[in-house]
C-alpha cells in the first residue's frame, strides 16, 4: 500500500503534468491562429461536472465509482487542475462583461471556498483531537445544558451544606452567565481561551477564602468550565467545518448553470468566423 | 493537576442524513422516538401503561428515569409526553439553502435574458472605440450586437433553433465585417493570408521552390498551413475595452505563418533587400552630378530641403514641381528646343517625276515641295496615319524612323510605299478639312483601340482650329499655288505664338504649334498615346515614334529627364512626375519619415540617405526597365534602423514596419499578381528576404499574350 506522501506526490506530479499540457495547447493553438478558447472551455465544464459529481454521488448510487476518499482525492486534485484550467481559458486576463466577471466569480468563490475547506479539513481535526474528549456537533447543546445544570446543583448542594454564600455569589456573579449564555460572534470566528483563562484564575482567587468543602465543590467548577470551554471551541470549529460547505455546494450549481449559457452563447456568438 | 471531568453524553446515536432532529436534544436528551419524516413532532407518551387488576401503572424504562412519581392517568394514559419543535439537521438547511441559490440563478437568468438588457449583460466587454463610436451611438445601440453577431437580434426561441437550423447563423462574423469594411478588402480575397492568392503568396516567399503545387503541400514546418483562410477576429479581437487597440497584433501571430521564426530585429531579421529605393527614380535626375558640378557652377547649395518636402501626412518626403525645382536652370534650354515650333503636319519635298515616271501618281502637289525626295513625316502625322491600314503598311515598310531623303527613287517598292503615304496623307489633310478635330479622334480611337474622353481630345488637339487646314489644302495643294496669306517666316510665325499656339511655315509647307511652357498639354498627350500605343497593334512603329519623342534632342527635352517604364503588358509609360505618396498603393513594409526627422540626428537626410558618387545613375535609363538600375545613394542596411529599434527603445514588432492587409484592394492585388511571375520566379519589388545578392540587371521581357485575369 501506497504511503498518504507518495500519493500526494504522485497526484501532485500527474495534475501539474495536465496542468502544464493545457497551458502548452493554449500557446500551441494559438500561435497556430487558432482558438483554443472553445478547447479549454470545454475540458473546464467538464471538470466543474465531475467536480459536482461529488456532491451528487451519494444520491446516484451508479456513479459511486470508488470510495469516498477516492472520490474526494480525485475532487481535489481535479479542482486544483481545473484553476490552471480557467486561467488558460480566461487567457490570464480578468472578465470584462457583466457575464463573464459573474461567472468567473462563481468560479473563484466556489474554487477558494473549496481550498479554505480543505484547508480547515487539514487543520481543524487534529486541533479538536488535543482537546479533552470527542463531542459530536449535534450534541453540544445538550452537553452545555448539562455542564449548567451540574455546575448549579454543585454549588447550591455546597452552599445548603455549608451555608457560606461565597462560592454562591461567584457562581452567581461571574459563572452563571457564561454557563448559560452562548459564546459571542467573535468567539466563532475566532476561537480563543482568553474567558477561560480568566474565569480559572478568579476562581482560582476566590479558592482562598473558601471551606473545604466549598473546595471541593470549586474543583468541580474548575472542570465545569474547562469542559464549557471545550465545548465551545468543538462547536466553533464544528461549525467551521459544516458551514463553508455551505458557499461551496451553494454555489457549485449555479456555476454549472452560468457556465452551461455562457457557452451556448459563445456558440450562438461566434457565428462561424469565417 | 485536576482531573478532567467526564459527564455521560448519553447513549442516543445521532443521524446526520435524518432531516429533523428532536427540539428537546437542545436541553437534554431528546425523546425516543424522534420527529417524523415531514417534521412533525409525534408527542410521544413517556411509557405505556400497564394494566394491573383495576390500576394503570407507570412502565417507563429505567434508563429513562423508571417510573414516575405521577404515575398514569385514570384513564390509563401516561401523564408525560415530550413535545417539542423540531429541529431541522445542518444537512437539511444546507440542502434548502443549495436549492434556493439554484432556484435563484435560474430565476435572475431568466430575467436577464428576456429583459430588454440581453445584450448588455451578456456582451463579454466594451467595444474598442474604434468600432463603439460608430456602434454605440443612440440609433444605432439597440442593434449593435447584430451588426457583427448574427445571433444579435434573435429571439430565444430562435436561439435554441439554431440547434437544426444552421442557416440562423448566417451571416458570418467575418462576412458582416466587410459589409463596412468592402471598401478597404476586397470581400471575395479577404480572408485569404494577406488578401492575396496562397499560390502567388508562396511563389513569392518561396521563389526557388521549382512546382507551384508543392508549394501548398509545403506548409509541414510552419504552425498554420499558410493556405488556409483567417477569420477577421483571429487577429482582430473585440469586446478587450475602449483602449484595446484593434490593429494590435503580436509577432506570434505573424510566425504562425512564417517560417523564419524572428526573435529579434536585430539579430534575426533577414538583411533589407534594395531599400529603400527598389527601383530607379521616375525623374531622371543624377545627385552627384548636381551636388558635385552643376549646382557648384551655379554658386548654388545642395541642400535637400530645396526639391523634398514633408507631405501632410508626415509619412512621405514629396519632389516639388518643376518650377521651383528645375525651371531655373533648365527652363531657357527647353523654350530654346521649340524656338521653331514643332511639326504636326508637313508636305514634303518629293520628286514627282520619279513617282510619275514609276506610275505612281499622287495628284496636286506644291511646286515649292517638288524636286529630290527630302524630309520626313512629324511624328503626328505618322501616328494618325497608322490608323490607315495602308499607310501603316507602307510605314513598316519604309520603317517608322523613315525620312523621304533615303528613299532610292530607283526602288519601285519605296517608291509605291512612299506613294501610298503620301496619298493618306493628302486624305487626312482632306479629313481634317471637312471634319476637323473629330479626324484626329476617330483615328486614334481606332489606333489605341478605346474611346478618347473629351478632356483628351481637347488636350491632343490644342484648339487646332479649320483654318490652318484650310491653308493645307486651299493655298498649298491647292491646284494653281497661290501666294500664301500665311507668314512667310518661320521665326516671325513662331514668335507671334510665343505663348503657345498653331502656325504655318510657308517655306517648309509645315502646320506646327508651339508648346505653351514646360508639361505642354498637347505635347504631353501625344507622347502619352505614343506611349499608349506601343502595346497595340502598331507597337513597334509607336515604340520607335516615342523613341524619336523622348530624345534629348527633340523639342521639348521630354526625355532627358522624364524615364520611360515598360509595364508588364509590355506597354511603354512616361513618368512625367516624381514619386507620389500613391503610387505603390499599399504595402508590405511601411516607412513614416515623421516620426523619424524628429530626431536630431536624424534631421540631416545624409544620416541616412549617403550619395554613391561612384554610380552611374544616368545609365539606367538607357532601357525601359525600371527596376533594372543603380541607386545614387547606398542602401540602408538592417543595422542602421537596429540601433534605435530595439524592444526597449523605438520597439522591434513585426507590425511596425510590414502591414498585413497590404493588398487589401483589388488594384494592388492585381499589381502584386502581374509584378509576381510565379512560374519564373522573377518579382518585381517584392523580392524574398532570402535573396540578399545584388540582382543583376534585367532585360526586357519578351512579350506573351496576356492571360485572362481570373483569380
Amino acid at each position: 500500500m501506497k504511503s498518504f506522501a507518495s500519493r500526494r506526490l504522485r497526484n501532485s506530479v500527474l495534475t501539474s503534468f495536465a496542468a502544464l499540457a493545457v497551458v502548452g495547447y493554449a500557446w500551441w493553438s494559438t500561435s497556430r491562429l487558432e482558438r483554443p478558447a472553445f478547447a479549454t472551455g470545454y475540458l473546464l465544464l467538464t471538470c466543474i461536472v465531475f467536480l459536482a459529481l461529488y456532491n451528487t454521488r451519494k444520491k446516484l448510487p451508479m456513479i459511486a465509482w470508488t470510495t469516498s476518499a477516492g472520490w474526494l482525492q480525485a475532487h481535489i486534485y481535479v479542482g486544483i487542475f481545473s484553476a490552471a484550467v480557467f486561467a488558460t481559458h480566461i487567457a490570464w486576463r480578468i472578465p470584462r462583461g457583466a457575464l463573464e466577471t459573474s461567472l468567473a466569480a462563481l468560479y473563484l468563490v466556489t474554487f477558494a471556498s473549496g481550498l479554505l475547506g480543505l484547508y480547515w479539513t487539514r487543520t481543524i481535526p487534529p486541533k479538536l483531537a488535543r482537546v479533552s474528549e470527542e463531542f459530536l456537533y449535534e450534541r453540544i447543546p445538550a452537553l452545555r445544558s448539562q455542564v449548567q445544570l451540574r455546575a448549579q446543583q454543585t454549588v447550591l448542594e455546597t452552599v445548603r451544606a455549608t451555608g457560606s454564600e461565597t462560592l454562591g455569589n461567584f457562581y452567581a456573579q461571574r459563572l452563571q452567565g457564561y454557563l448559560e449564555k452562548p459564546r459571542g460572534l467573535i468567539y466563532w470566528l475566532r476561537p480563543n481561551s482568553k474567558v477561560r483563562k480568566r474565569l480559572l484564575a478568579e476562581l482560582t482567587e476566590v479558592t482562598r477564602y473558601l471551606s473545604e468543602p466549598e473546595c471541593k465543590a470549586s474543583e468541580t467548577l474548575f472542570a465545569l468550565i474547562r469542559r464549557r470551554d471545550d465545548l465551545d471551541f468543538h462547536a466553533a470549529m464544528q461549525w467551521r467545518l459544516k458551514v463553508w460547505l455551505f458557499v461551496h455546494i451553494g454555489l457549485t450549481y449555479p456555476l454549472v448553470i452560468v457556465a452551461c449559457l455562457h457557452g451556448w452563447l459563445a456558440h450562438l456568438f461566434y457565428g462561424g468566423a469565417l | 493537576m485536576r482531573e478532567p471531568l467526564t459527564l455521560d453524553q448519553g447513549d442516543s446515536y445521532e443521524r446526520p442524513h435524518q432531516k429533523w432532529f428532536c427540539g428537546l436534544a437542545e436541553e437534554g436528551p431528546p425523546c425516543p422516538l424522534g420527529p417524523g419524516a415531514k417534521g412533525r413532532c409525534p408527542q410521544a407518551a413517556a411509557c405505556h401503561p400497564l394494566r394491573v387488576g383495576d390500576r394503570w401503572r407507570c412502565n417507563r424504562s429505567p434508563l429513562r428515569g423508571g417510573e414516575c412519581a405521577e404515575g398514569p392517568t385514570p384513564e390509563g394514559e401516561c401523564c408525560r409526553r415530550y413535545v417539542c419543535r423540531p429541529v431541522r439537521s445542518l444537512r437539511a438547511r444546507r440542502g434548502r439553502f443549495v436549492s434556493g441559490c439554484l432556484l435563484a440563478t435560474m430565476g435572475a437568468l431568466c430575467l436577464l435574458l428576456s429583459g430588454n438588457w440581453r445584450n448588455e449583460w451578456i456582451a463579454p466587454g466594451q467595444l474598442s472605440v474604434h468600432h463603439a463610436q460608430l456602434l454605440a451611438r443612440d440609433e444605432n445601440k439597440t442593434n449593435r450586437c447584430a451588426s457583427c453577431h448574427a445571433a444579435g437580434n434573435q429571439t430565444m426561441r430562435e436561439w435554441l433553433a439554431h440547434v437544426t437550423d444552421p442557416a440562423l447563423t448566417m451571416p458570418t462574423q467575418s462576412m458582416l465585417c466587410l459589409d463596412c469594411h468592402k471598401n478597404n478588402i476586397t470581400t471575395e480575397f479577404a480572408l485569404w493570408p494577406h488578401n492575396i492568392d496562397p499560390k502567388i503568396l508562396l511563389a513569392n516567399s518561396e521563389p526557388s521552390r521549382p512546382d507551384p503545387d508543392l508549394l501548398l503541400t509545403s506548409h509541414s514546418s510552419r504552425r498554420r498551413d499558410p493556405t488556409a483562410e483567417i477569420a477577421c477576429s483571429t487577429c482582430h479581437q473585440e469586446h478587450l475595452g475602449p483602449e484595446h487597440t484593434l490593429t494590435a497584433i503580436s509577432d506570434r501571430a505573424c510566425q504562425a505563418c512564417h517560417r523564419e521564426e524572428f526573435h529579434s530585429f536585430a539579430t534575426d531579421h533577414p538583411e533589407f533587400d534594395r531599400w529603400p529605393e527598389q527601383r530607379r527614380t521616375r525623374i531622371a535626375f543624377d545627385h552627384t552630378s548636381h551636388n558635385a558640378k552643376h549646382f557648384p557652377e551655379e554658386k548654388q547649395t545642395f541642400a535637400c530641403s530645396d526639391c523634398h518636402h514633408q507631405d501632410p501626412s508626415g509619412a512621405f518626403q514629396e519632389t516639388l514641381g518643376y518650377e521651383s525645382t528645375c525651371a531655373n536652370c533648365h527652363d531657357s534650354k527647353i523654350q530654346a528646343s521649340w524656338a521653331f515650333g514643332i511639326a504636326v503636319i508637313s508636305l514634303p519635298m518629293l520628286d514627282v517625276d520619279a513617282l510619275n515616271a514609276a506610275g505612281h501618281d499622287i495628284g496636286t502637289w506644291p511646286e515649292s515641295a517638288t524636286g529630290d525626295f527630302d524630309g520626313a513625316l512629324p511624328l503626328f502625322t505618322k501616328l494618325l496615319l497608322l490608323a490607315d491600314e495602308q499607310a501603316a503598311k507602307s510605314i513598316n515598310t519604309l520603317g517608322p524612323d523613315f525620312d523621304f531623303y533615303d528613299i532610292d527613287p530607283h526602288d519601285s517598292a519605296q517608291l509605291e510605299a512612299a506613294t501610298t503615304i503620301i496619298l493618306a496623307t493628302k486624305q487626312l489633310i482632306a479629313e481634317l478639312e471637312s471634319s476637323g478635330q473629330p479626324t484626329i479622334a476617330t483615328r486614334l480611337e481606332k489606333l489605341l483601340g478605346r474611346l478618347l474622353t473629351p478632356a483628351e481630345l481637347t488636350r491632343a488637339t490644342a484648339h487646332l482650329s479649320p483654318a490652318s487646314i484650310e491653308i493645307l489644302t486651299k493655298e498649298w495643294l491647292a491646284e494653281q499655288n497661290g501666294n500664301s496669306n500665311s507668314l512667310t517666316d518661320g521665326d516671325a510665325g513662331s514668335d507671334q505664338v510665343a505663348a503657345g499656339g498653331w502656325f504655318t511655315d510657308p517655306v517648309t509647307l509645315t502646320l506646327r504649334y508651339r508648346p505653351t511652357g514646360h508639361a505642354d498639354v498637347f505635347l504631353t498627350a501625344w507622347i502619352d498615346m505614343l506611349a499608349e500605343a506601343s502595346e497595340g497593334q502598331h507597337g513597334n512603329a509607336a515604340e520607335n515614334m516615342l523613341e524619336l519623342a523622348m530624345k534629348p534632342t527633340a523639342p521639348g527635352m521630354c526625355g532627358s529627364c522624364h524615364s520611360v517604364d515598360r509595364l508588364e503588358n509590355g506597354q511603354l509609360k512616361v513618368n512625367w512626375f516624381a514619386k507620389q505618396p500613391t503610387d505603390l498603393g499599399p504595402q508590405f513594409t511601411a516607412f513614416s519619415h515623421a516620426p523619424h526627422i524628429l530626431q536630431a540626428e536624424l534631421a540631416d537626410c545624409n544620416t541616412c540617405h549617403r550619395l554613391d558618387q561612384t554610380a552611374k545613375v544616368m545609365n539606367t535609363y538607357t532601357q525601359p526597365d525600371p527596376y533594372a538600375f543603380v541607386p545614387d545613394f547606398h542602401e540602408l542596411t538592417r543595422q542602421n534602423c537596429a540601433e534605435c529599434h530595439t524592444p526597449g527603445a523605438a520597439g522591434d514588432s513585426c507590425t511596425q514596419c510590414h502591414r498585413y492587409h497590404a493588398a487589401g484592394s483589388a488594384e494592388f492585388r492585381w499589381r502584386i499578381a502581374e509584378c509576381i511571375d510565379p512560374w519564373s520566379h522573377q518579382t518585381h519589388g517584392f523580392r524574398s528576404h532570402k535573396s540578399h545578392k545584388p540582382q543583376p540587371a534585367r532585360a526586357h521581357r519578351p512579350r506573351q499574350p496576356q492571360e485572362p485575369r481570373t483569380p
